[in-house]
């Protein structure tokens, strides 16, 4: 990660590697409900972390609550929930749910509100929306293998955005 | 609406028209190129002449067919991307006015209802973004026909009076 440190929480990397491969009970992941996991989720289900690398776990979480967290103050987020019979969706589903609690722990400024995933080398590497900024928070490089509508690779980063108004 | 009219032709100001306005070839050229503009402080230009900037951008207003618009189709897809950054200019100088409709009953998908959806379930604007990917969804047909018709007939009525002052937030008109 780079940017603000304090965005950080004073939450150390081992317990963020933890949180990525905590475990909540089946059941309480099948039915919590909970909007920001869904956003988390929506946003960052097709992407993993480097392989054998503590630090882009730790990171990839970490980017993950601070969408959860601006999920609270920004609508234009995509919301998704997992197929409880998929083991790989419900294993990204409870990293989202465990983003979600931690985000509870501490607060984000209030003008950090915009997020941006771009693969390296593929589209504009930022939104016209973030013109003139420099992002808040950089995570990256992760792994996207859900395609779609970030091209698949392992480029893929994580812009946080303050005072876009 | 009618009513506002009445109001205009006692006070001896005459209805707008798109008819006839967007005479200025170069704000014509600035209009046609806005979707090159890189940033809030690029659409103040449309402010110096808003109402006849405002002729222009509608009258480049048209139906898109083309239902997602991602940021690398943009070369691609000029003129679809002209007419949503013509709304977004539209809504930046009018202090983010936004025109709904229904959106009928057309076959959406999950992401495009999703974000057309998010603040009333009867009524969509005619796009939506999504943030983190600067992905457009497009309202359906019928939806775009009526939005684009209640600029025109807010122009007649407004265009002229319309007191014109730039939004203070992406969020009222980028997004």
């Amino acid at each position: 990660m780079t940017g603000s440190p304090s965005a950080q929480g004073g939450i150390s990397n081992e317990t963020r590697s933890g949180w990525a491969t905590s475990e909540l009970e089946p059941a309480q992941a099948n039915t919590h409900a909970d909007p920001r996991a869904e956003v988390v989720y929506g946003e960052t289900a097709g992407l993993r972390p480097q392989p054998n690398d503590p630090g882009s776990v730790a990171d990839l979480q970490t980017a993950r609550e601070m969408i959860a967290d601006i999920s609270e103050r920004n609508p234009n987020v995509y919301s998704a929930r997992p197929n409880p019979q998929n083991p790989i969706e419900m294993v990204m589903w409870r990293d989202a749910v465990q983003a979600s609690r931690a985000a509870q722990q501490w607060d984000l400024p209030a003008d950090v509100r915009h997020f941006f995933l771009n693969q390296a080398g593929v589209g504009p590497p930022w939104p016209t929306w973030s013109y003139g900024r420099s992002p808040y928070a950089t995570f990256g490089p992760f792994v996207n293998v859900g395609g779609g509508d970030v091209p698949r690779g392992g480029w893929t980063y994580i812009y946080i955005y303050r005072g876009v108004r | 609406m009618m009513v506002t009219a009445a109001i205009l032709v006692a006070l001896g100001v005459s209805a707008s028209t798109l008819d006839g306005a967007c005479t200025d070839g170069q704000l014509q050229a600035y209009c046609e190129n806005v979707a090159e503009v890189r940033g809030a402080e690029d659409l103040d230009h449309l402010l110096e002449r808003p109402a006849d900037a405002a002729a222009c951008l509608i009258k480049q207003l048209h139906i898109v067919r083309t239902p997602v618009l991602k940021p690398e189709d943009r070369g691609r897809l000029r003129d679809d991307f002209r007419v949503i950054w013509s709304l977004r200019a539209l809504r930046y100088m009018t202090h983010g006015k936004n025109f709904v409709a229904s959106p009928g009953s057309a076959q959406l998908g999950v992401k495009r209802r999703q974000f057309l959806t998010k603040r009333s379930k009867e009524e969509v604007p005619f796009f939506a973004v999504w943030m983190s990917r600067d992905i457009i969804y497009v309202a359906p047909e019928a939806a775009q026909r009526s939005i684009i018709d209640q600029w025109k007939r807010w122009y007649e009525v407004e265009g002229h009076v319309y007191h014109y002052r730039e939004a203070t937030s992406y969020d009222d008109w980028y997004f």
